[in-house]
């Protein structure tokens, strides 16, 4: 090379001119740590290949292993800077000096839930790199990113409307491991949000139908299926060694044990709910950021706040919602973008509204504050907190099924039907003859009922209901009253087959 | 404290990086003889604009000024010290393949305006893939 090099120098019939090159002294000890070395040549490629061949360690430092400058390598004639390829045959033999200097520079790693040590342990096929080529072309996600996205191993809590985007587009972005947790079964209701299960998947288990969905996608993508309800005891060997959980759940006993046993854990999660025409997307317990806890402490007051099954949503919404929980998912693996940690996103779809709102960590938060309380993840009952469950202390409230009160109904017994639903629910399914007092109001309404008739209280699934009896005790009445056991969703058989109430 | 970094320079360089917060500062650390960094000077950070709170550059012919007055008064340049806003003090891949090997390199972590942590780091030889190795 050298000799090659010299010959080029002879064959242009220039007389040898030496220059004078200055060494940064940041770079002098791979130059026999000379400030000033002299080197032959008119250009810069001349200089370069007398330096290369005098020099090994500095040429070390220069090139890399194709032959190429380094990065970081500059060269000025006087303050010309000279660096670029297309000006190496210039003749800079007139030059002041010549400086060979370093260009520092340098930037924040980006950090990803995904370690550069595994990333680096996988590799894609000619197959991978076709079918990720729209993240490939990203220039933030790339290679390397898609092969974080390869290597994460992610749960999904809930493979219902929520979870129906979110594994869907997790196996599209190709998510190595996958694992979706589902005790439940598909009904037809579910089809108008849940679109990950189609008809043919109505009755079977929702786990099965989602897996076989992301196998549609993706045969290469490792998918695990567990067909269980989340509960304190299988929680943490549900997501140990996984490195982010989604919660796609739809009630706040899991959401409260999801967090508690990420926390535990040490595993951040993608929070997202859903209710009627809007939504929340969280990341919670991201490295140290704020958990569930610390936003809400407690779940709501019992009664306030139907669940998504009873309180409805618009079909786009779990897509939106769900969508935006994808995304923060695979920005947290690759470690790109603004993250939600610390954040809540809200979206209204009715009013078109969406607000970024912070939330703060909460030093005291009994789960990750400075002195936690909750150690080990144990069941939040909910039912019992909100008090909706019967409690041995307390008067048991009795009650009637869907068949004794037909029975009572047709047989034009003395009884009074009070529906304690708000009046949206009572617009889909309308109970014949019973008088509607939402559950907010019936204790100041408490006159309108009469103590001497047996009172049968009525709500959607007979939960708040109870409630309401208990409520009406409470506040004093001492009027005989009844819960329908199961509420108007088990009675709607009975009663409405020939009565026209749906709308 | 160390044979690497005098006492308090730590704490004057975390002042400038909170200074510098949300963006990136940068600059030299001078040294004697011992090769211990004794004082900084800060640098214009010359990344390209609207990454400068991800990115740093230091023009090399501001470097080059700065070695030659060093040099007059008996000083050295012995490394370079640059923060990460909201992020880690753990060398980039950006920041490791850049690394001049045997130069001291300074890394702060800044997170919401206050510098949390300061880690120095060293490229020990010149042999492809070198990881960084951190010394404080």
């Amino acid at each position: 090379m050298a000799e090659y090099e010299l010959e080029q120098g002879g064959l242009r019939d220039r007389p040898s001119v030496t220059a004078k090159v200055y060494i940064s002294a940041t770079l002098r000890s791979f130059f026999d740590r000379r400030t000033e070395v002299e080197a032959k040549g008119h250009t810069v490629r001349e200089i370069l290949k007398d330096l290369q061949r005098q020099y090994p360690d500095g040429a070390k430092l220069m090139f890399d292993e194709n032959g190429g400058l380094k990065g970081f390598i500059r060269i000025y004639a006087g303050e010309e800077d000279k660096t670029d390829v297309s000006l190496w045959d210039d003749d800079i033999s007139g030059a002041s000096g010549i400086l060979l200097l370093p260009l520092v520079a340098g930037g924040a790693p980006q950090e990803a839930l995904i370690s550069d040590e595994r990333r680096k342990a996988e590799s894609l096929d000619d197959e991978e790199v076709e079918r990720f080529n729209k993240h490939l072309l990203l220039r933030e996600i790339g290679v390397k990113g898609q092969k974080r996205i390869k290597a994460a191993r992610v749960v999904v809590a809930g493979a219902g409307a929520l979870g129906s985007p979110v594994i869907q587009y997790l196996a599209a972005a190709g998510v190595g491991t996958i694992k979706v947790v589902d005790f439940d079964q598909v009904t037809l209701g579910n089809l108008q949000s849940q679109v990950i299960h189609g008809v043919r998947d109505v009755k079977r288990p929702k786990a099965a139908s989602a897996r076989d969905t992301i196998r549609n996608i993706n045969r290469k993508l490792n998918v695990e299926v567990e067909q269980a309800r989340l509960s304190a005891d299988n929680i943490r060997s549900v997501i140990e060694g996984y490195d982010l959980v989604i919660d796609c759940t739809d009630n706040y006993q899991t959401r409260y044990l999801i967090n508690d046993a990420c926390v535990l854990s040490g595993i951040p999660f993608v929070f997202g709910a859903i209710y009627q025409y809007e939504g929340m997307v969280s990341v919670f317990h991201y490295r140290g950021g704020p958990c569930l806890r610390c936003l809400f402490p407690a779940p709501p007051a019992p009664g306030l706040v139907p669940t998504c099954a009873e309180g409805g949503t618009i079909s786009p919404l779990s897509g939106i919602i769900g969508s935006i929980q994808a995304n923060e998912a695979l920005k947290l693996i690759m470690g790109i973008g603004e993250h939600l940690d610390g954040r809540l996103l809200r979206v209204d779809t009715l009013g078109l509204h969406n607000d970024l709102v912070r939330v703060e960590k909460n030093c005291g938060c009994p789960v990750c504050g400075d002195q936690p309380t909750i150690t080990e993840v144990w069941d939040f009952d909910y039912e019992e907190f909100c008090g909706l469950k019967e409690d041995e202390q307390e008067e048991p409230v009795e009650g009637f099924t869907p068949e004794e009160l037909a029975h009572r109904i047709e047989a034009n017994e003395p009884i009074r039907l009070i529906d304690v639903r708000e009046p949206h629910e009572r617009a889909i399914l309308r109970f014949p003859g019973a008088t509607a007092i939402p559950i907010g109001q019936l204790a100041r309404r408490k006159g309108e009922l009469d103590p001497e008739q047996d009172t049968i209280f009525i709500c959607k699934e007979g939960k708040r209901s109870i409630l309401a009896i208990r409520t009406l005790r409470e506040a004093g009445y001492k009027g005989p009253m009844y819960n329908l056991k199961g509420g108007i969703d088990a009675m709607k058989d009975i009663i409405f087959s020939n009565e026209g109430g749906w709308l | 404290m160390n044979d690497v970094l005098e006492e308090g320079l730590c704490r004057e360089l975390m002042r400038a990086a909170e200074a510098a917060y949300p963006l990136e500062c940068c600059g030299v650390l001078f040294g004697g003889a011992d090769g211990r960094a004794d004082g900084f000077c800060e640098a214009e950070n010359r990344a390209p604009a609207g990454s400068a709170g991800r990115h740093f550059t230091i023009d090399p012919l501001w470097l080059y000024r700065q070695e030659q007055s060093a040099g007059k008064a008996g000083r050295q340049i012995v490394g370079f010290y640059h923060s990460h806003p909201d992020c880690a003090a753990y060398p980039s891949d950006e920041d490791a393949e850049g690394m001049i090997p045997e130069q001291l390199y300074l890394i702060l972590s800044v997170r919401e305006g206050r510098c949390v942590e300061c880690r120095v780091y060293r490229k020990m030889s010149l042999e492809p893939g070198q990881v960084p190795e951190r010394f404080l």
